[in-house]
């Protein structure tokens, strides 16, 4: 999964942000593979749901959701439009 | 999640049997797994964990624990009126791991059965217990008990360090003064989960062949690590809460919080997020490893024998596995239960 377009660019950055704070490395581009083990998953759900305010459900937490930058934007983005 | 809340139910002792063989982070690597010993200490918490004996099965372990907890209660075997033992590694598929340990107890008559519901297991052989005492049936013994390191491939990574071995249960019955005992206990399941842990071969969709020992698919397999942690904790905070809301008390209200053992991160998130200090917590996954149905079970017995657990304590019990199954239990404790428990 890619994401594409769908994730806004704040949910991006959102992403950078909480990658950055977990201390994950950045990777090339948003698309490239996020390259992270299962516990800088867990790390990085904690870490969105910091910033979020908001918990995330465990059926969320999918492997593939956590492929790219692109692929949490748009795992974020969809958790904010429930949200709205 | 239907909350049964049973009248006069009452634990009347609990019983624990671990196997002698402590493995320490430092065996595990020496034996070669993909994990060093400080890895798996950030990862899960664990130091340590019990395997069982080669010659040593699962029936063995829950007979052990049924002993302990006759023994306290002054109950001897040919009273007890079932045996119900929940487990995920029978010492086969064929009898139930109860029937062994019922010839190993000396149970005369008294019906005895498996309950598979992973490490949910002990809270759903109590449910299972309470019910039957509650319809004239007692005392039940409700032993959890498992051997998960002979299903381990010590190659996996996801696997290969969370689980150790041994059993723990308690003798149910009747007799709790209004307030006292089981107030309430819910179960939960959500086959969705069905495929998130489990072992491959050796049942009817896959039977045991050549080709599913050389693929190790009689191993325990997680393929999704990071939603099984947040399943785990999910599981066990909306049972909770649920059976919180049910009996109208909040977190807050509890004195001792009893969860299964899957991981120490895991019990981290769950006291964050339940707004419950840890030290409110029993926790033993750091010695124990994650002891399957039997991890909740094993802390009650030890919130018990070491006195953590206090007449009047109101005790929840929390548990989630695969499956996903889950459970809550409120139990408040009397001084009969804290008497047992100090005298073997």
């Amino acid at each position: 999964m890619s994401g594409g377009d769908v994730a806004p660019a704040d949910a991006r950055a959102l992403v950078r942000a909480a990658l950055d704070a977990i201390g994950a490395a950045l990777p090339a581009d948003d698309d490239a593979p996020l390259g992270i083990d299962s516990f800088s998953i867990v790390l990085l759900v904690e870490e969105l749901e910091a910033q979020l305010g908001r918990r995330i459900p465990a059926r969320e937490v999918r492997r593939e959701r956590f492929a790219s930058i692109a692929a949490v934007a748009a795992l974020v983005a969809s958790l904010k439009d429930a949200l709205a | 999640m239907r909350v049964f809340r049973p009248r006069g139910v009452r634990v009347l002792s609990t019983g624990a049997a671990l196997p002698a063989r402590e493995v320490t982070n430092e065996e595990l690597a020496a034996l070669g797994v993909p994990l060093a010993p400080d890895e798996i200490v950030r990862l899960s918490g664990i130091r340590a964990r019990r395997w069982a004996a080669p010659d040593e099965a699962t029936s063995d372990l829950a007979a052990a624990a049924a002993r302990q907890a006759l023994a306290r209660a002054h109950v001897a075997p040919a009273d007890v009126a079932r045996l119900i033992v929940a487990t995920v590694s029978p010492d086969r598929l064929s009898p139930s791991a109860a029937c062994v340990a019922h010839r190993a107890l000396g149970l005369g008559r008294a019906p005895a059965h498996d309950v598979t519901a992973s490490c949910s297991g002990f809270l759903y052989a109590l449910d299972l217990a309470a019910r039957a005492v509650a319809t004239g049936e007692e005392p039940v013994l409700a032993i959890a008990a498992d051997i998960r390191s002979r299903f381990l491939d010590l190659g996996d990574r996801a696997t290969c360090a969370l689980f150790g071995d041994g059993a723990a249960g308690a003798l149910v019955g009747g007799g709790a003064r209004d307030g006292e005992g089981l107030v309430a206990i819910g179960l939960e399941a959500d086959g969705s989960g069905a495929d998130a842990v489990y072992v491959p071969a050796g049942g009817s969709r896959e039977p045991a062949s050549a080709e599913t020992v050389a693929a190790r698919r009689h191993a325990i397999k997680m393929a999704e690590g990071p939603q099984v942690y947040m399943q785990a904790v999910e599981g066990m905070l909306d049972t909770g809460r649920a059976l919180l809301d049910a009996v109208g008390l909040a977190w807050s209200d509890i004195d001792l919080v009893v969860p299964h053992q899957p991981n120490r991160r895991i019990l981290d998130r769950l006291a964050r997020l339940a707004g419950i200090p840890l030290d409110k917590f029993i926790v033993n996954v750091d010695r124990l490893g994650n002891v399957s149905g039997a991890s909740c079970a094993l802390a009650f017995d030890e919130a018990l024998t070491t006195g953590r657990a206090r007449p009047g304590d109101r005790i929840l019990l929390l548990a989630a596995g695969a499956g996903y199954t889950a459970g809550a239990a409120l139990y408040v404790v009397d001084d009969a239960l804290t008497a047992a428990s100090q005298s073997v």
